[in-house]
């Protein structure tokens, strides 16, 4: 019987030991550290396999798009505004909010056609099969969102007030 | 004489017939057993070889592939997590508000 239990303890601790190594096989630290501090950009060169050179290529591209995102942004509230201001106006005017809600719609759909452009050019700039990954992997994200975390791309030329 | 006689024909003829026990002979070795010392941990173990390999072998390669999945969740759950991350940074409508993030 105290052999058996011996015997037992040794099974756990051999367990113990090769799970933990497992483990340690299977993780990826420079991603978790990258999630830990979401820094997108860390995530992209390693995941995409990027050269210093492809990845200078790809945040100069995204610096410039993040001009056109911005004014995007601001169409977009703007237009936001325009719609609760024709809605909670007294008598409600039936097709100016109609016309507002249109507005919305249509700059939805240009900021994310423009969006999908820009993930086209950032794939053009990465070798074919990484090109392809990303696009998989970006693609679904932009229509169905599932925001986790702030981001850090480290794009200096952003406004302030636009949240990038 | 002939009561002797007549004794010798009665045990000839005296038969036993208990009623069959199946644990009767595994109670027999499990009292003699008790009687013995407990084997020694080398002696535990050469007489189980088979079994204590087997069953180290399947525990390393069981705990082993466990530990793996549970980091490989944790690296998708990451990659996940940065994806998101950075499509939501390059998405003016996130920014404006018009898309909910997800919880």
């Amino acid at each position: 019987m105290k052999n058996a239990l011996i015997a037992a303890g040794l099974l756990v601790g051999i367990a113990l030991v090769a799970g933990i190594l497992g483990y340690r096989a299977g993780c990826d630290p420079a991603l978790h550290e990258a999630a830990r501090q979401g820094d997108a950009m860390a995530w992209l060169k390693r995941e995409f396999h990027l050269t210093d050179r492809q990845y200078a290529a790809i945040e100069e591209l995204h610096r410039t798009y993040t001009g056109s995102c911005n004014e995007h942004c601001r169409a977009i509230q703007e237009a936001i505004k325009a719609r609760a201001a024709l809605q909670t106006a007294q008598p409600v005017d039936a097709a100016a909010v109609a016309a507002a809600e249109q507005r919305v719609r249509e700059l939805s759909i240009r900021c994310e056609t423009a969006l999908l452009r820009h993930l086209e050019q950032v794939a053009a700039l990465m070798s074919p099969a990484d090109g392809r990954c990303y696009l998989e992997t970006t693609r679904p994200l932009v229509a169905g969102f599932n925001h986790a975390g702030a981001p850090d791309l480290d794009l200096t030329a952003t406004d302030p007030s636009h949240g990038h | 004489m002939k009561l002797s006689e007549s004794l010798g024909d009665i045990l000839r003829a005296w038969r036993v017939s208990p009623p069959p026990d199946p644990g009767f002979r595994a109670a027999v070795w499990q009292r003699i057993e008790a009687t013995l010392p407990a084997p020694t941990w080398s002696v535990f173990v050469r007489t189980r070889a088979a079994a204590l390999t087997a069953a180290a072998v399947a525990t390393v390669a069981i705990s082993g592939w466990t530990g793996h999945l549970v980091a490989r969740n944790h690296v998708q759950a990451d990659r996940d997590t940065l994806a998101a991350s950075y499509v939501a940074s390059l998405d003016a409508r996130v920014h404006a508000g018009l898309k909910e993030p997800a919880p």
